[in-house]
């Protein structure tokens, strides 16, 4: 897109497609991926989109090659993302965390789809959100945002590259099929810029992986200009040389990847919120439910009842302030999702039992009808 | 005519420097170092032909071949 | 400590993790010397594996990175896309690169990325202890081939060759002069470069395999299972059967390196990859 551009532009566009739009407004230029069902048009739209930025789009042999060659990329210089869907993510699993623990700043987009296994690789699924937080071994933290339109798919993906490259931490955006297909307006607004790495401070005594105060590293400079980088997945002191040998800087280094995240966590949470001042009943919702949860709580306040609503849009870190602060006011949180019922348990942990809970699960492929959800609203309070 | 300078501390006393001089010129010292191991020790000087295979194969790059003057 | 190990070698890193008379500190020594004699210390990108061999790159002091198990190549991949002017260089074991990794393998050789692979191939799994590798000999005994290994091994220079490398050659760590020439033609090749070093891996190849302990038998047992490109061209297929020919194996310089192709290809920038 022209960043000259100060006028906003008006698009139809898949969820999909506003990914690699979002993308490309942050700044990325690297792009590895491999084929698969339900995110292959990101693949598809970024290998006609990159080269003519003087960006690289590559088809790797499988997702593996394909989240190597992002964390590569990304140490070459590059804001770079990898895209794909269940079977893929999970062979990405070893690469997220290597990335993790070398702080390596990436995206990596999630169109989710049913699973287990091959699962339903034509629906939507929100079955991998766990999977995000802790798919890899060991102990690390990650962003997650959750987009619910093509409108978000935009804005979250962009996001996704300032997170990535602030934090130096692999993001997800974490989408699903509905939203990766749904094909509605997207307002892209002119002047963008794009996603700028920060160079380190220091050079001379420069150490890589020396963080600050608030658990951040000094930037991050690429291979090749000059400070001869030692970059390990194994645990490492501040100049980057494993540290197996040293208890207290592994155990420091763990806690200090998890800490640069969760401290973290206030200045990286995104809510939208409705109707929550006399809320009562509350729906707690996040991708394609927020869709159906939004008309369903409207439904139920034009019926008298005090619905509230609240899209989570950064569903790692978990928003627990904000959903603690809920329990103190409503009496009852819905949690409407795509899976068996996996994030109403951090929010049945962050309430702990100050709150009646109800969980929303819908499997099958299928999404939420408003009805669905209006039918819960309308529920009285249960003995 | 050359010096062979041998850094012993960090010999691990492997002996691939010894085997393959053409000219046989390097020993075992029999002295050990800090961490146990039996360095070389050039026992003939005069016959060394600068070939630099002890240099070369050295892999604890421990062994300088020093042009004297 | 020689000049050239202390011009190029972390000092914090050291020492060496290798066993004694283990051939990965030779092939060290003649990966560095190859770059002091190109002069390029600063555009070297270095890719290290997981393994004994992976460790080669961590010690030395330039921009490193030291990877995953396998996945060697595809890191090389978007380092060097990433910006096509720096010179990757990658150190992988037989394991890494053939065995987890041989997907990788064959397809970066498809492209014909202008990298430089360095397989180190000591016949075994050494760092965990010395298990069959898809290079161990027929019939060898290993930790994980209790009754003899059933499989045959790659003969991993052909395989480059076949799916599309365009520098090829094979040494030992006997031949260390060679071997730095060698690395620095393959930098300096444009296109997919691989070199297998035969190295001596005393404490598990040398011990499991070969029935020796001692570096330098064992490597002089290697070296005897070798025959050198131009003495090969004489002798009929029967004496040839089993050896390793040692040499510059292939090198065409006719095939488009990919990173060339694919600029050269798309977009109106013409083949300039972004600054």
């Amino acid at each position: 897109m022209n960043h000259e551009k100060s006028i906003t532009e008006i698009k139809i566009l898949q969820g999909n497609e506003a990914v690699v739009e979002g993308a490309l407004a942050a700044g990325c230029r690297y792009f590895a991926g491999y084929p698969i069902t339900p995110a292959t048009e990101i693949a598809e739209l970024m290998s006609e989109r990159l080269p003519p930025l003087g960006g690289v789009f590559m088809q790797m042999e499988d997702e593996i090659a394909s989240i190597c060659a992002t964390i590569g990329a990304a140490f070459g210089g590059a804001l770079a993302c990898t895209a794909s869907s269940g079977p893929g993510i999970s062979l990405m699993q070893e690469g997220i965390g290597y990335a993790a623990e070398t702080e390596a700043p990436i995206v990596v987009v999630n169109v989710m789809r049913g699973g287990p296994s091959t699962g339903m690789p034509t629906a939507a699924g929100q079955q991998d959100i766990i999977q995000a937080r802790a798919g890899s071994h060991g102990d690390y933290e990650i962003i997650a945002l959750m987009p619910s339109s093509s409108q978000e798919a935009f804005e979250l993906t962009y996001r996704a590259f300032a997170l990535a490259q602030h934090y130096r931490v692999p993001v997800y955006v974490l989408s699903d099929e509905i939203i990766g297909h749904t094909r509605e307006k997207v307002r892209i607004p002119g002047g963008l810029r794009p996603i700028e790495r920060k160079h380190p401070r220091e050079r001379e005594n420069y150490l890589p992986y020396k963080a600050g105060a608030d658990d951040l590293l000094d930037g991050m400079p690429a291979f090749n200009e000059g400070y001869r980088l030692l970059i390990d997945g194994q645990l490492h002191s501040e100049d980057g040389n494993r540290a197996g040998h040293l208890p207290d800087v592994c155990a420091q280094l763990t806690e200090r990847l998890c800490r640069k995240i969760t401290g973290h966590r206030e200045e990286i949470y995104d809510l939208e919120t409705h109707f929550l001042d006399d809320a009562e009943r509350v729906v707690v919702c996040f991708g394609s439910p927020a869709r159906p949860a939004l008309r369903a709580v409207k439904d139920a306040r034009d019926r008298g009842v005090r619905a509230g609503y609240m899209k989570i849009r950064t569903i790692w870190p978990f928003p627990e302030e904000a959903i603690a602060a809920l329990a103190g006011k409503a009496r009852t949180l819905i949690v409407p999702e795509l899976n068996v019922g996996r994030v109403v348990q951090e929010v049945r942990r962050v309430t702990a039992g100050r709150t009646e809970v109800v969980s929303l699960p819908k499997l099958g492929g299928l999404l939420h009808t408003p009805d669905e959800i209006l039918a819960e609203l309308m529920k009285r309070r249960r003995p | 005519m050359v010096d062979i300078i041998i850094d012993e501390q960090y010999c691990k006393g492997c002996e691939l420097c010894m085997h393959y001089c053409p000219k046989q010129i390097l020993k075992k010292s029999g002295r050990r170092n800090a961490k146990g191991y039996v360095p070389p020790m050039v026992a003939d000087p005069e016959q060394c032909s600068n070939c630099r295979t002890c240099e070369l194969i050295c892999p604890e790059l421990a062994i300088t071949l020093e042009d004297k003057p | 400590m020689n000049p050239i190990g202390e011009k190029y070698l972390r000092k914090k890193a050291l020492p060496f993790l290798w066993c004694p008379g283990c051939g990965n500190g030779t092939i060290l020594g003649a990966t560095v010397r190859a770059i002091e004699s190109l002069g390029i210390r600063e555009d070297v990108a270095l890719v290290g594996g997981i393994g004994c061999s992976g460790w080669i790159p961590v010690y030395i002091d330039a921009d490193t990175l030291h990877s995953l198990h396998g996945r060697t190549l595809p890191f090389a991949t978007g380092l060097k896309m990433s910006n096509p002017k720096r010179k990757v260089i990658v150190f992988t074991g037989d394991g890494d690169c053939l065995g987890i990794g041989g997907n990788h393998f064959i397809h970066t050789a498809r492209r014909n990325l202008d990298i430089t692979v360095i397989m180190v191939n000591n016949q075994i799994y050494g760092m965990t202890g010395g298990q069959v590798a898809p290079t161990t000999p027929l019939k060898a005994k290993t930790k994980t081939s209790f009754y003899g290994n059933p499989e045959d091994p790659f003969d991993a220079c052909e395989l480059a060759k076949v799916a599309g490398a365009t520098y090829v050659a094979r040494w030992t760590a006997a031949h260390a002069l060679s071997l730095s020439r060698s690395i620095a033609e393959a930098i300096t090749h444009e296109g997919f470069a691989f070199i297998e070093v035969i190295a001596q891996c005393p404490t598990q190849a040398g011990r499991i395999i070969y029935g020796t302990a001692d570096p330098a038998r064992l490597l002089d047992t290697l070296k005897a299972q070798t025959v050198s490109v131009k003495s090969a061209s004489k002798l009929d297929a029967e004496a040839l059967q089993g050896k390793w020919l040692i040499g510059t194996l292939h090198h065409d310089k006719g095939k488009t390196e990919f990173s060339r192709s694919y600029f050269g290809m798309a977009g109106p920038r013409g083949g300039k990859p972004a600054a």
